[in-house]
């Protein structure tokens, strides 16, 4: 095992190199700069700034910086807020879209898990098809669909839960449902047809011809290996959800990282679009590892190397 | 992998899950705020001279007070930290007196040698403070800016081991500029390889900007400039600021009220620097608040600060300032309570606003226009026929075009239909708003009129759109934009008959585009600086950078200049309007529609009103807490 985990950090390291290299100069050669505003700079002020961010150098001057900056963990300031380091910003950023992600996700996990069983077990019946059509339009419509409808919902008609905002658990309860809403549709479908594969499966009806009852072989036998594909689409799906939503952030006025992917890009910070693109990166390698690490622990027969 | 441990995991996982969800409902609470409101977007910088957007505005204007600040109705100067001010009889020198009062956070006196400093650091190359050039009005400003220097006179020469806000330079006279022997193309380049002797102290150093020196008996620098005391700004006495500017400039005491020209306090940020000055635990201020607590894109938090010499007037003890950059959230926040003041509302729900006839939304006229800029820089000579490219030039760069692409458009039209009536037709750049505040009569472009554009196209050789090129709109992507692009676009085709399309780019993208006039007819927007139309007609100067439009007229920059050096405001009026004028029959613009403020605000929020440049001090801002109930209640809240 530790030669796996060995080996795929050596190709972290590559892959994590890559991409730096492949953002790095995708946002060089994007048109405009971290200067543009409806205002033209004055040419020497710009001349100015530029000299300051080094941005007059040449291009592979540059990303020799950056590089380095990087490695050492240290990716200067952002662009757009001088006030802030791009770490600063993800130390503040990360734990508010992380709270909201895990609050979106154990509800994902419920309601998808149960519905999934269920589902599974009464295969065919109306509560089967019922279930399965409500994740097929949890996955359809789009999250800021899902969130103009709660906010009518739990704000206007019956005002149970505050607009937007952040600090107390009652503004979390709205996002964290719209977040979580498309995953539990996911989880759900993925579980209902995990559950069927093993049902099917020679050791269940082994289980039952022994005598067990019905519950413990559901849960004790069948949900495990069920889990398997669960589990890999969790992988990609926590680092997604801890590095947050730009939709649902802006639609509750969450203060998490979700609204910065997308800002930075647009406006072209630099350095903070390289911070949270190397953060998505390293997210979601490690979950990757994590959940080929998990596979050995839910299913006997795999042997990692 | 025992089968113990195997059969331990889902328990382990169970807990790891359980961990993480009682961490993220864990939340420190903050007490309510007196009052709040959503601006518009995160700010850049605390630091004034860094900034460079309303957003910003709304925030410093809590923290910093400028030598005037302004009246909440009329946007006039009224006294802040200067308790009075003179003006000289040629209209060039301002003496400020300060009060004797005026106090920073930490309880030291404002003097003017506050003032001089934060202006020095504010017009320092170093600092690079994108509203510099506004405020070139002063003496001197623009060559210390520009880092002109010329040999014998004084300089001031900082070195590479200072902090680049420290502002500690050595001072001495410059003796010799060296130029490269290679001249690099690049100005910038050749300008940081030039060698200067300056006598420091009775020593002669020889110096080159940046830190690759091209000999060893070179020191590298980081900037040699002009001596600070050629910028005409002196500090006679703790209390006497005189200020002296190049052109009689009637706005200007209104200008040391904009956010950009706040002073700052020197001890703290030559102690902690930029960014670390700005933070709560450090940032020391001079205005009617203080900050508390920074959280990005959660909050700006500012408290009363108790050493603000007019307390009297601040009735608010905490404000908080959300940076919310939805429309819709903003107003659903509004809507329920949350907040008591937004900055702008979604569109489509303006009709329903405006139907429900609010008490809290009655939009009034801002300085402000919606245009479009047209690229009229010409052809190339040397292009072949076929070239569409060419071939669009030579059709934008003709006035007749011009003309008639502004005739063709139905304008009321896009204000009934995409604005909702809520704006006002535009048929000149200066908006009518701005009579309110000098006397200005709009020069006017031609009314609506389709047939006698199709007669002025056909004069031009392209009869009923014959042989007009495919031309096409350039905007930022916006819901709006797009919608009054299409508008404009229909109008064109069937009242021209000719070929337009649209082409939609993310904001900076068309900003370049602009810029390198690679557009033919391109979005625009501006909004006036100050009550003044020199705000809006200075702009498509020949070398004016926010011109764009490849237009230069010598006519235009005459009167201009005429005007900035006139003394009578009446004269001065009428200077702009022909100005004006030599634009409007131009026509590298097309003026559509003159903004109105988007702005809700309750009604129990006292001493907010609304004005032409939406900027709303905090002084004398009151919350009445029966209303507030009494509104709230009303609502079902």
């Amino acid at each position: 095992m530790l030669g796996f985990v060995i080996r795929r950090l050596a190709w972290m390291v590559v892959t994590l190199w890559i991409v730096f290299t492949v953002t790095f100069f995708l946002m060089r050669s994007a048109p405009g700069g971290p200067f543009s505003r409806e205002r033209k700079t004055d040419p020497l002020i710009e001349a100015q700034l530029k000299r300051r961010y080094h941005l007059d150098e040449p291009l592979i001057q540059q990303y020799g910086r950056e590089l380095k900056n990087f490695v050492t963990l240290d990716l200067g300031f952002s662009f757009k807020s001088v006030d802030f380091s791009v770490n600063e910003i993800i130390r503040q950023g990360l734990p508010v879209s992380a709270s909201l992600g895990i609050f979106a996700l154990v509800f994902a996990l419920v309601l998808g898990l149960t519905a999934g069983i269920f589902s599974a077990v009464r295969r065919g019946s109306l509560l089967d098809a019922g279930l399965m059509t409500l994740a097929t339009i949890g996955i359809a419509v789009p999250s800021f669909v899902i969130a103009s409808l709660a906010i009518i919902m739990f704000v206007f008609i019956v005002p149970i839960f505050p607009a937007a905002g952040w600090g107390s658990l009652s503004q979390l309860v709205l996002p964290a449902l719209c977040l979580g809403a498309p995953y539990a549709a996911y989880i759900a479908r993925l579980t209902r047809s995990g559950m069927l594969d093993v049902l099917g499966q020679d050791y269940i009806r082994t289980a039952y011809a022994k005598g067990l009852p019905r519950g413990r072989v559901i849960f004790r036998h069948a949900l495990k290996g069920a889990m398997l594909p669960v589990v890999s689409f969790l992988g990609p799906a926590i680092a997604g959800i801890l590095t947050g939503s730009m939709v649902v952030e802006q639609i509750f006025a969450v203060p998490g990282l979700g609204q910065h992917f997308v800002q930075a890009a647009t406006q072209r910070d630099y350095t903070l679009c390289m911070g949270l693109v190397m953060l998505y990166t390293a997210l979601l390698y490690g979950m990757n590892m994590l959940v080929d690490l998990t596979y050995q622990f839910l299913d006997p027969r795999i042997k990692l190397d | 992998m025992s089968a113990r441990l195997r059969n331990l995991f889902p328990y382990f996982g169970l807990l790891l899950l359980l961990a993480a969800l009682g961490w993220a409902v864990s939340f420190g609470r903050l007490p309510p705020a007196d009052m709040t409101f959503c601006n518009g977007d995160e700010v850049k910088s605390l630091d004034p001279a860094v900034s460079q957007s309303d957003s910003e505005g709304n925030v410093l204007r809590a923290l910093y007070e400028g030598l005037c600040q302004y009246d909440p109705k009329t946007l006039e100067a009224t006294p802040g930290v200067a308790e009075s001010w003179d003006l000289s009889d040629d209209k060039l020198t301002y003496t400020f007196h300060l009060r004797k009062n005026a106090r920073w956070s930490d309880g030291s006196p404002v003097t003017a040698e506050d003032f001089l400093w934060s202006y020095r650091r504010f017009f320092h190359p170093g600092t690079a403070a994108v509203y510099a050039e506004e405020f070139w009005y002063i003496s001197g400003s623009k060559t210390f800016s520009e880092s002109k220097v010329a040999v014998g006179n004084a300089v001031e020469v900082e070195l590479q081991d200072k902090p680049d806000d420290g502002l500690e330079p050595l001072y001495g006279k410059l003796l010799k500029i060296e130029e490269p022997k290679i001249k690099d193309p690049d100005e910038a380049q050749a300008a940081l390889a030039k060698v200067f002797t300056v006598e420091i102290g009775g020593k002669t150093r020889r110096f080159t900007r940046g830190d690759r020196p091209a000999a060893p008996d070179i020191e590298g620098c980081k900037h040699v400039l002009p001596s600070f005391d050629t910028v005409k700004v002196r500090a006679l006495d703790p209390q006497t600021l005189e200020i002296k500017l190049d052109n009689p400039t009637p706005y200007f005491p209104q200008l040391t009220g904009f956010f950009a020209m706040y002073p700052v306090n020197r001890r703290c940020v030559q102690k902690y620097h930029l960014p670390d000055w700005v933070r709560p635990e450090n940032i020391v201020t001079n205005g009617p608040y203080t900050l508390q607590l920074r959280r990005m894109r959660d909050r700006v938090r500012v408290v009363k600060n108790p050493n603000y010499w007019n307390q009297k007037q601040v009735f608010l003890n905490v404000i908080d300032i959300l940076p919310i950059k939805s429309s819709t959230t903003a107003l659903n926040m509004y809507l329920t309570g949350q907040v008591d003041w937004i900055l702008k509302l979604p569109a489509p729900v303006v009709p329903v606003l405006l139907a429900a006839n609010r008490p809290d939304y009655q939009p009034q006229a801002v300085l402000g226009t919606y245009f479009y800029r047209i690229n009229c820089s010409p052809p190339d000579p040397k292009a072949t026929e076929s070239d569409v490219k060419q071939q669009i030039r030579r059709a934008l760069s003709n006035v007749l075009v011009r003309r008639a692409l502004n005739m063709a458009i139905d304008k009321q039209s896009i204000v009934d239909g995409v604005k909702h009536g809520r704006d006002q037709l535009a048929r000149s750049l200066v908006p009518p708003k701005m009579n309110e505040y000098m006397h200005h009569e709009p020069a006017l472009c031609e009314e609506f009129n389709p047939l006698a554009a199709r007669k002025l196209l056909a004069e031009a050789g392209y009869p009923e759109g014959r042989g007009f090129p495919k031309i096409s709109i350039l905007l930022n992507t916006d819901e709006d934009h797009r919608a009054i692009a299409e508008f404009v676009q229909s109008q064109w085709q069937q009242n021209l008959r000719i070929k337009v399309g649209i082409q939609e780019k993310e904001f900076p993208s068309m900003n370049d585009s602009c810029e390198r006039l690679d557009y033919d007819v391109c979005r625009a927007g501006w909004f006036g600086d100050y009550t003044d139309s020199n705000t809006f007609i200075n702009v498509f100067k020949s070398d004016n950078g926010s011109n764009q439009t490849g237009w230069k007229s010598e006519t235009y920059d005459e009167l201009l200049r005429q005007a900035h050096h006139e003394p009578s405001p009446a004269r001065r009026s009428q200077l702009f309007h022909d100005a004006e004028r030599v634009l409007m029959d131009e026509m590298p613009i097309i003026p559509l529609y003159f903004y109105a403020s988007p702005e809700m605000a309750r009604t129990y929020l006292k001493g907010w009103y609304p004005n032409a440049q939406t900027l709303h001090p905090y002084i004398g801002m009151s919350i009445d807490p029966a209303e507030k109930k009494a509104v709230l209640a009303r609502e079902g809240k």
